[in-house]
């Protein structure tokens, strides 16, 4: 961007599709607030759209469409297909996580807020590395595009706070302990760079995230 | 017509399930093309339109009619998802087939979705001046990024936002319709 106030040739450049993803994020966010700079952004996307008509046509197959029409219905069959192993894989992520233990202490609904993000969306993981070797073990599942994450350790954890960012980080809540493990899901991540576990005795671990 | 296009965007809007499948009816065609000539290859084509609109089934302010036509936007939402995908999972088409798509404006010897958007399309591209007309080939039909094209170019990354910018804001001079003038 030229200013804080407008979008300079990025417009143009968004509409093409010739943006990085950072500068694309950052054009996005802008026209959400900004109607000059979005119907800028329209203006091009009408010539990006007349452009495309230039391409050599294809004819999608039936079962996209098929795909199409079960969106909002289930989020199984709207899954897309090469996503299906890792929706398995985030299924039985859960499972092990103790699925029975969050419907029985009443924790269905956020978890299954949190199931079906994970389900629709393309992930990563890593382990945290701990303070003290005393400390759980600790793992984040995380949205490649930094929109959610769910932190889960293996342990009950009370009292733990899930920080985001860099010290001191905001406060994304406690850890909620159910059964064997706790877990916390955060649905508007907002892309950290960082997270961090802390007590009040202070950091109980921390993890870099890569995207 | 425009009434039809603005009560399917008003429909798409408000994420009903009829407006995304008639909007698929009415655009899948194109968005299926636009993923195709970046991704390559069927399957991923498919992948990159259905998360596309899946992602804008979960995001209910993704998409106000105010904004501009649905048609674009859907459009532009598919290209820079193929876009993403596409340097996510390192894929480059070979150099002779990229050379081969690089300037189908100028020479369609294929089907294409409109005939008659081609044909204002190439009279305007025709138009350009030359390094504009490069930079913005380079960028659409090429699939580069800004930064790549000024590397491919040797030009400057100023010079290449500038030209590619230029280009586009020409063009939607040169195919805007025209005025409805007062008798």
């Amino acid at each position: 961007m030229n200013d804080a106030a407008h979008l300079g040739d990025e417009a143009e450049i968004y509409a093409l599709g010739a943006l990085d993803p950072v500068e694309r994020a950052a054009v996005e966010a802008h026209i959400t607030t900004c109607s000059e700079c979005a119907q800028r952004v329209a203006a091009a996307e009408a010539v990006a759209a007349s452009l495309a008509s230039a391409l050599p046509a294809y004819e999608p197959p039936a079962r996209l469409g098929n795909r199409i029409a079960n969106i909002g219905r289930s989020p199984w069959t709207a899954t897309p297909l090469w996503t299906r192993g890792l929706a398995a894989a985030a299924v039985l992520v859960i499972a092990l996580l103790g699925w029975q233990n969050f419907i029985l202490q009443g924790e269905r609904g956020r978890t299954t807020v949190a199931l079906a993000t994970i389900v629709n969306s393309h992930f990563l993981h890593v382990m945290m590395t701990k303070g003290t070797p005393a400390a759980p073990n600790a793992k984040i599942l995380y949205a490649r595009d930094g929109a959610w994450l769910y932190v889960v350790v293996d342990r009950p954890a009370p009292g733990v706070h899930v920080l985001l960012g860099d010290a001191p980080g905001s406060d994304a809540g406690l850890l909620r302990s159910s059964g064997s493990v706790s877990t916390l899901f955060v649905p508007n991540a907002g892309r950290p760079n960082s997270v961090t576990l802390r007590d009040a005795n202070g950091v109980v671990e921390r993890a870099k995230l890569i995207y | 017509m425009a009434q039809t296009d603005a009560l399917l965007a008003e429909d798409f809007a408000a994420r009903t399930r009829d407006g995304f499948a008639r909007a698929y009816r009415q655009y899948g065609r194109l968005l299926y093309t636009v993923a195709r000539n970046v991704l390559g290859e069927g399957t991923a084509a498919e992948d990159c339109v259905h998360e596309t609109l899946l992602r804008l089934w979960q995001s209910p302010s993704a998409y106000r009619p105010e904004r501009g036509a649905l048609r674009a936007f859907l459009v532009s939402c598919v290209r820079n998802e193929a876009m993403t995908m596409l340097r996510r999972a390192g894929r480059r088409v070979a150099r002779e087939e990229r050379a081969e798509r690089l300037a189908p404006v100028r020479a369609a010897t294929f089907e294409v979705i409109d005939h008659v958007e081609v044909e204002r399309l190439r009279t305007a591209v025709a138009g350009l001046p030359d390094d504009q007309r490069v930079a913005l080939e380079l960028a659409y039909f090429g699939n580069r990024t800004h930064v790549q094209v000024a590397s491919d170019l040797g030009v400057p990354l100023g010079t290449i936002k500038s030209r590619i910018a230029a280009a586009m804001r020409r063009l939607a001079t040169e195919l805007a319709p025209p005025a409805v003038r007062p008798i």
